[in-house]
C-alpha cells in the first residue's frame, strides 16, 4: 500500500495543504538564496557563459528530485501515479518558455527568484514581480486572442516514460549520467569564458561536489535494481467495492479545484461517451481491461445516463474508493451545462455562474441585477447621523 | 544588518542537491511539485476584482479562480509564495546579502535598470500563464517527473535568454 503523497488524494481537506506548502516555500526560498538567486547579476551570468550556477543548480535539482522519485516509488513507498504531472501542450510551452526565457535576461530574475530578491532588498526584485503580476492580468485579458495557441497541440499527461516506453528509473539513471555529462562541458565552458573576459573561473567541480554528484548516480544505477520488482506489487487481496454517492455540484468543486485528484468513468456506453462526456472522463471501454492499474490512492467517479443501479463486474477489481454520481450524465448537465436561473440568491447564482463558465468555456454574463425591494429611506429625526 | 559580513554562497551542486529535496519533500507530502508565478497571477486577479469586480468575474481566464467558490488567495500557490519570501528573508539575512540595492551593471542608469525589471516581468507573467507555470512549476518539477512539456519548455528558456543576451549586455556589464 502506498503512503504517498500525503495530499492531492482526496484524503485530507486542502486547506491543510497550506502548512506544508509554507513550510516547503521556506525551504526552496531559503535554498535559492543560499544558491545566489536573490541577486539578478549572478542569475544572469548564466546567458554570459562565464557562470553557469543557475544550471547546474537547476539540473542537480531535478536529477535529485527525479532518482528520489524513483527510489520511493520503486519501494512503493509513493505511488508515482498520483503525483501531479503539468500537461503538454507543445506551441504554449514552445512559446512560452521562450518569451519567458526572453524575460528572464531582460529583468534578470525569473517568477520565483523575483521574491527572492525582494526578500534580499533588491528592489528590481520588487519591480519585476510587479511586471509578473502586470503580465499575468495582461494575459487573462488577452485570453480570447491567444486561446488558439494556448490550447494547441493538446497531449495531454505526456511523459519521457510513456513516449519512449521505458520505466521511470531507467530513464532517471539515463538522465542523471547526461547531466553529468553535461556538468563536465560546463566546467570547460566557464574556464574558456572567463578567460577571454579576463575573469577566475568559478571552478566549482570541488571534492565535496563530486562526491555528492558521485553519491546521486551510485544511487539512480542502484534504483534501477527495483525493476527487478513487479510493479503491481499490491494487487493480492480485493476487497469489495463500497460505493458511495456525490452529487453534481460536489463533483464540479472537487474537478475545478484538483482535476487529477480523481477519475472519471463513464458507463454510458462508448457512443454517448464519445460524443459527450465530463471533462477527463474516461469511457467505460477504453479502460475495463486496466481498471486494476488505475493508482488506489485516488478515488474514482462512475457515471451513468441517469441514476445507475448496476454497475460493471471489473469495477470490483479497483481497490480504492468508487462514488457514484448522483442523477448521473443528466443531473450533470442540469447542474452544470445549463446557465443557471437568475433567480437563484445572488452569491448562489454567481457561484453556479462560475461553474457553469469553467466547464462550458463560454463567457459569463455580467452578474444579475439583485431586483431588491424599494424602501424609502427616512431620515432619522434623532440626528447624529453625518448628514 | 550589515553587522554580519557576506557569506560565500553554497557550491551549486550541493546547492542544487539541497534544492532536490525540497522539490522531493513537495512530491512526496503535497502530490504535486513547486509553484511561484500562480500566486502573482491570483495577485493580479484579486487587485482587478477589487477595480472591477464585474469585469472579472466575465473574464474566459479569470473566471477559473471563482469557480471553486472560496477567495481568489486562499490557495496553496499563495501560501508557498510567502515561504520563498521568508525563506529567502531569512538566509539573506543570515548570509549578510541583505542589502538594499538595485542590481544592475556600471553602464545603465537606475531608471533604465527599473524599466527593463517590469518590462521583463510583464513578459515572464505573461508567458507563465501561457505555458502554464513559469521555471519552478514547469522546468523544475515537471522536469524532475520527466513531463515531455516541461522539458520543451526549459530548452526553449534557455533558447530564448541566449537568444537575447547580446542585446542587453549593456544592463549587466
Amino acid at each position: 500500500m502506498n503512503l504517498l503523497p500525503i495530499f492531492g488524494t482526496g484524503q485530507f481537506p486542502l486547506a491543510l495543504e497550506f502548512i506544508p506548502a509554507l513550510i516547503i516555500g521556506f525551504g526552496f526560498g531559503f535554498v535559492l538564496e543560499r544558491s545566489g538567486f536573490g541577486r539578478a547579476s549572478v542569475l544572469v551570468a548564466q546567458f554570459y557563459g562565464h557562470d553557469m550556477r543557475v544550471f547546474k543548480v537547476m539540473f542537480t535539482a531535478i536529477v535529485t528530485a527525479m532518482i528520489g522519485v524513483a527510489i520511493a516509488s520503486g519501494a512503493g513507498v509513493v505511488d508515482l501515479k498520483a503525483i501531479y504531472v503539468p500537461e503538454t501542450f507543445l506551441f504554449a510551452h514552445l512559446v512560452g518558455g521562450f518569451v519567458l526565457g526572453v524575460g528572464f535576461i531582460v529583468s534578470g530574475y525569473c517568477p520565483g527568484t523575483s521574491i527572492v530578491g525582494f526578500a534580499s532588498s533588491k528592489w528590481d526584485g520588487l519591480v519585476t514581480i510587479a511586471g509578473v503580476v502586470v503580465g499575468s492580468v495582461l494575459f487573462g485579458e488577452l485570453y480570447p486572442l491567444v486561446k488558439p495557441l494556448y490550447l494547441a497541440q493538446a497531449k495531454g499527461v505526456l511523459t519521457f516514460s510513456d513516449l519512449l516506453g521505458l520505466r521511470f528509473e531507467v530513464l532517471a539513471a539515463a538522465v542523471a549520467l547526461f547531466a553529468v555529462a553535461l556538468f563536465a562541458i560546463a566546467e570547460k565552458a566557464e574556464g574558456y569564458f572567463s578567460r577571454r573576459r579576463a575573469l577566475e573561473a568559478p571552478n566549482t567541480m570541488t571534492p565535496v561536489a563530486k562526491g555528492a554528484l558521485g553519491t546521486l548516480i551510485a544511487l539512480a544505477l542502484a534504483s534501477t535494481a527495483f525493476l527487478l520488482v513487479p510493479q503491481d506489487s499490491d494487487a493480492g487481496r480485493r476487497p469489495k467495492v463500497h460505493v458511495t454517492r456525490i452529487d453534481a455540484a460536489a463533483l464540479a468543486k472537487r474537478l475545478i479545484e484538483r482535476p487529477r485528484g480523481i477519475m472519471l468513468v463513464d458507463l454510458r456506453g462508448p457512443e454517448a461517451c464519445k460524443a459527450k462526456r465530463i471533462p477527463l472522463a474516461y469511457c467505460f471501454d477504453q479502460i475495463a481491461a486496466q481498471i486494476e492499474n488505475l493508482p488506489s490512492n485516488r478515488p474514482l467517479v462512475v457515471y451513468g445516463h441517469s441514476g445507475t443501479k448496476h454497475l460493471p463486474k471489473q469495477l470490483s477489481r479497483f481497490t480504492g474508493k468508487v462514488y457514484r454520481l448522483d442523477g448521473g450524465y443528466q443531473s450533470w448537465s442540469e447542474h452544470v451545462l445549463r446557465k443557471p436561473d437568475p433567480k437563484l440568491s445572488p452569491a448562489d447564482y454567481r457561484l453556479r455562474l462560475a461553474v457553469h463558465s469553467h466547464f462550458t468555456g463560454q463567457t459569463m454574463q455580467r452578474p444579475a441585477p439583485v431586483v431588491r425591494p424599494t424602501v424609502i429611506r427616512r431620515k432619522s429625526k434623532k440626528g447624529g447621523g453625518c448628514l | 544588518m550589515s553587522q554580519i559580513k557576506e557569506k560565500p554562497l553554497w557550491n551549486p551542486y550541493i546547492a542544487g542537491v539541497a534544492l532536490g529535496l525540497v522539490l522531493l519533500a513537495a512530491f512526496l507530502v503535497l502530490g504535486h511539485g513547486i509553484g511561484a508565478s500562480g500566486a502573482s497571477s491570483r495577485l493580479g486577479v484579486f487587485l482587478m476584482n477589487g477595480v472591477s469586480e464585474s469585469h472579472v468575474h466575465a473574464s474566459q481566464y479569470f473566471a477559473r479562480y471563482f469557480a471553486a467558490g472560496s477567495h481568489v488567495l486562499n490557495d496553496w500557490l499563495v501560501f508557498m509564495v510567502i515561504g520563498i519570501f521568508g525563506g529567502g528573508l531569512v538566509s539573506s539575512v543570515l548570509g549578510g546579502r541583505n542589502k538594499s540595492e538595485i542590481v544592475k551593471g556600471p553602464r545603465v542608469g537606475v531608471g533604465w535598470r527599473l524599466i527593463a525589471a517590469l518590462s521583463g516581468g510583464i513578459l515572464m507573467g505573461f508567458a507563465a500563464r501561457l505555458a502554464r507555470g513559469c521555471t519552478s512549476g514547469q522546468a523544475l518539477s515537471g522536469g524532475a517527473l520527466l513531463s515531455v512539456g516541461s522539458w520543451i519548455f526549459m530548452l526553449a528558456v534557455f533558447a530564448g535568454g541566449y537568444a537575447v543576451a547580446a542585446l542587453v549586455r549593456r544592463q549587466w556589464q
